[in-house]
C-alpha cells in the first residue's frame, strides 16, 4: 500500500469519524439552542441556527416549578448513591479480598438480579407502597433506586478491588490492620477513582430514570424526567422552555461526564467486561 | 470449579481462605455481603413473590380499594394463552428486542474499530461525544427526537422537503411500522455508545506486537480484522450484546414518550408498556402480573446463558 492512499484512506476514516460526532452530538446541541430561543421560533417550522438568545425558556421553566423537581432529583440521587456504595463496598470486599464461601454463587445471584425487568417489579412496588402509603415520598423512591442499583455498584467495585495487589494487603495484616482499617485506610485509598466512577454511574441512572419516579411519584415528590415528560405531546410546542429545562436537567450529568471521562468509560466497561 | 485443578498449591504469599483455618473470621465476610443481599431480596424478591401471588387472582380495581382479591389459580394464564394481542406484543417485543441488539452491537463494533484507527484528537471528541449521549437523561434526548420526528415542525420532514421529498405533515408515528423504525433508530442511537466504548475498551486490550506481526506477514485490514480482532474480542462482544437484548426487551420510557407525542398507543405496545397500561390503565393487576411473569421467564432465559458464561470465565 503506498503512502498516498493510506494518507486518503485516513483523511476519509476522520472524516466519517467528525460524521458521526455531529450525529451523536446534534441532539446535545439541538436542546442546548432551542432553550435560548424565543418560542415562536424554537417551534418554527423552519429550523434555525442564528438567533438572538433569550432566556425565555429557562424563566418559564422556574415559573412552573422546575427548581422544586431538581431538588428532589438531587435528594433521590445523592441519598440512593450513599445507600448503594456503603452497601456496596463492604459487599464487593466480601466477593474479592477476603472471600465469602459462595463467592460463585453470590455472584451469581448479583448479576442475575441486574437482569431484573422493571416492568417486572414496579406494580408490586406501586402496590406496596400504596397500601402502607408511602406513594410520592422521594426518600422511598430514593431506597428504591438504591437497592436497583446495588449489584452494578457491587460489582464495578469487585473488578477494581480485585486489582489490589494483594501484598500491600498483606503487608497491612502483617501490621496488625484490623479489617475496618484495612478496608478504609488500604483498600480505598488505592480504589478511590473505582469508587468515585460506581458512585457516578449509580447517580446517573438515578437522577435520569423516568419509569419508577412516574408511577411511584405523583407531587411532593415527583422528579425531573416525569416533569419533562409531561411536557412532550403531538404537536410540538412548548419546545423552548422544554429544551431550557431539559438542558438545566442534562447539565449535571453532562458536566460529571465532561470531568470524570477517564473513570466513566473504565467503570462502564469494566461493569460489562469483567 | 475447574480453576481448583489448575491452580497451583497455595504457598505462603497466597493465603487460601479455605486452607487457613481462622474461626472467628470465617464468618466475617458473610456478615459483609450480609446486608446488601438483605436489601435485595427486600426489594426484589418481596415485589416478584406479590407478583406470582397476584397472578393467581383477580385482581381488578375493586381490590385496589381494599376488597379482598379472589383466587383464581391459573386462570389468568389461562386467559393470556389465547390472548391474541398478548402475543403479538411478545412476538414485536422479541422481534425488536433481536433487531435493535443487533444493530446496535455492529454499529457500536464499528464505531469501536474507528476509534482504533483514527488520530488521537478525532477519538477523544468522538469519545466525549459518545459519552455526552449515554449521559443524556433519557427524557431529554426524547425531547429532540420527538421535535426531530414531529409531523408539523420537525427537522425530519424539513429536510425531505429540501430534498425533494413530499413529506409535509407526514405524521411518522401514526404507523406502526415507521413508529417502530424511530424507536428503533432512537433506541440504538442511545445505547451504541455504551457498546461502542466498552469493545473499544477491550480493543485497546490486544497487543500491538501481535497486529504489526500478521501485518508483516501480509495480513490485509480485513483478515486481520476477521482472524484476530474478532476472535479476541469475541467475549466483550459477546456479553454487550447479551446485556444489549436484555436491556431492549424491557424498553419502556422511549416507547411511551413516542406514544405520548402522537403513536396510537394500542398499536404500538411492546411488553413495558402493555404491562404498565394494563396496571395502571385498565387497573388488571392480575393480567399484569401475569405478563410481568411471562416477561421475567423470557428474561431469565436469555439471560442463563450469559451468567453461566461469564461464570466460566471468572478467574481465581
Amino acid at each position: 500500500m503506498n503512502s498516498s492512499t493510506r494518507s486518503a484512506r485516513g483523511a476519509l476514516v476522520t472524516l466519517v469519524t467528525w460524521i458521526l460526532v455531529l450525529i451523536f452530538f446534534f441532539p446535545v446541541l439541538w436542546m442546548f439552542l432551542n432553550g435560548f430561543k424565543p418560542e415562536s421560533l424554537a417551534s418554527s417550522i423552519n429550523p434555525s441556527f442564528i438567533f438572538k438568545p433569550v432566556t425565555e425558556g429557562y424563566q418559564l421553566a422556574m415559573d412552573r416549578g422546575m427548581a422544586g423537581y431538581l431538588q428532589n432529583s438531587l435528594t433521590a440521587a445523592v441519598t440512593s448513591t450513599i445507600i448503594s456504595v456503603l452497601l456496596a463496598i463492604p459487599a464487593a470486599y466480601a466477593l474479592s479480598i477476603r472471600r465469602v464461601k459462595n463467592v460463585q454463587n453470590s455472584l451469581s445471584f448479583f448479576i442475575s438480579t441486574r437482569f431484573m425487568p422493571l416492568a417486572a417489579i414496579v406494580l408490586p412496588l406501586f402496590m406496596i407502597f400504596k397500601t402502607v402509603g408511602l406513594l410520592d415520598n422521594i426518600y422511598v423512591l430514593a431506597i428504591v433506586y438504591g437497592a436497583m442499583n446495588l449489584p452494578v455498584t457491587v460489582w464495578m467495585m469487585r473488578s477494581f478491588l480485585l486489582e489490589v495487589p494483594f501484598e500491600i494487603i498483606e503487608a497491612a495484616r502483617v501490621d496488625g490492620a484490623g479489617m475496618f482499617r484495612e478496608i478504609v485506610r488500604i483498600v480505598l485509598p488505592l480504589v478511590l477513582p473505582g469508587v468515585a466512577a460506581a458512585a457516578l454511574i449509580s447517580f446517573i441512572f438515578a437522577w435520569n430514570e423516568y419509569f419508577l419516579a412516574l408511577l411511584l411519584t405523583s407531587s411532593a415528590a415527583r422528579t425531573t424526567p416525569p416533569f419533562l415528560g409531561s411536557f412532550v405531546d403531538g404537536r410540538g410546542q412548548f419546545l423552548a422552555v422544554l429544551s431550557a429545562a431539559a438542558t438545566i436537567a442534562a447539565l449535571p450529568v453532562i458536566i460529571a461526564g465532561w470531568v470524570a471521562q477517564k473513570q466513566l468509560v473504565r467503570g462502564l466497561s469494566m461493569g460489562a467486561i469483567k | 470449579m475447574t480453576t481448583t485443578a489448575t491452580s497451583p498449591p497455595p504457598t505462603l504469599h497466597e493465603p487460601d481462605p479455605a486452607a487457613a483455618p481462622q474461626p472467628p473470621r470465617r464468618r466475617l465476610p458473610a456478615v459483609l455481603v450480609a446486608p446488601t443481599l438483605l436489601v435485595l431480596v427486600a426489594a426484589l424478591g418481596y415485589p416478584i413473590g406479590w407478583q406470582v401471588v397476584t397472578s393467581l387472582q383477580k385482581f381488578g380495581l375493586a381490590q385496589q380499594f381494599g376488597r379482598p382479591p379472589e383466587w383464581v389459580g391459573l386462570d389468568n394464564y389461562r386467559a393470556l394463552l389465547t390472548d391474541t394481542d398478548l402475543w403479538v406484543v411478545v412476538g414485536r417485543s422479541i422481534a425488536f428486542c433481536l433487531i435493535c441488539a443487533l444493530v446496535t452491537v455492529g454499529v457500536g463494533l464499528g464505531l469501536a474499530l474507528l476509534m482504533g484507527a483514527v488520530g488521537r484528537a478525532a477519538r477523544l471528541v468522538l469519545q466525549v461525544a459518545l459519552l455526552l449521549a449515554w449521559a443524556m437523561p433519557v427524557v431529554a434526548s426524547m425531547t429532540v427526537w420527538t421535535w426531530i420526528v414531529n409531523w408539523r415542525n420537525g427537522l425530519l420532514n424539513w429536510l425531505l422537503e429540501r430534498v425533494g421529498v413530499d413529506a409535509e405533515g407526514h405524521n411518522w408515528l401514526v404507523q406502526p411500522v415507521s413508529f417502530f423504525v424511530v424507536a428503533a433508530v432512537i433506541v440504538v442511537w442511545m445505547s451504541v455508545p455504551f457498546v461502542a466504548l466498552s469493545i473499544y475498551a477491550g480493543l485497546t486490550q490486544l497487543s500491538p506486537e501481535v497486529l504489526e506481526a500478521a501485518e508483516i506477514d501480509g495480513a490485509g485490514g480485513w483478515q486481520r480484522l476477521r482472524l484476530i480482532i474478532l476472535p479476541l474480542v469475541r467475549p466483550v462482544i459477546s456479553i454487550v450484546l447479551l446485556l444489549q437484548l436484555i436491556w431492549d426487551l424491557r424498553v419502556f420510557t422511549q416507547v411511551k414518550l413516542l406514544q405520548d407525542a402522537g403513536g396510537v398507543a394500542n398499536e404500538t405496545h411492546l411488553l413495558g408498556t402493555y404491562i404498565y397500561q394494563l396496571g395502571t390503565g385498565a387497573g388488571d393487576f392480575g393480567t399484569a402480573s401475569a405478563v410481568s411473569i411471562l416477561m421475567l421467564v423470557l428474561t431469565v432465559a436469555i439471560s442463563w446463558y450469559y451468567v453461566r458464561s461469564l461464570m466460566k470465565e471468572e478467574p481465581r
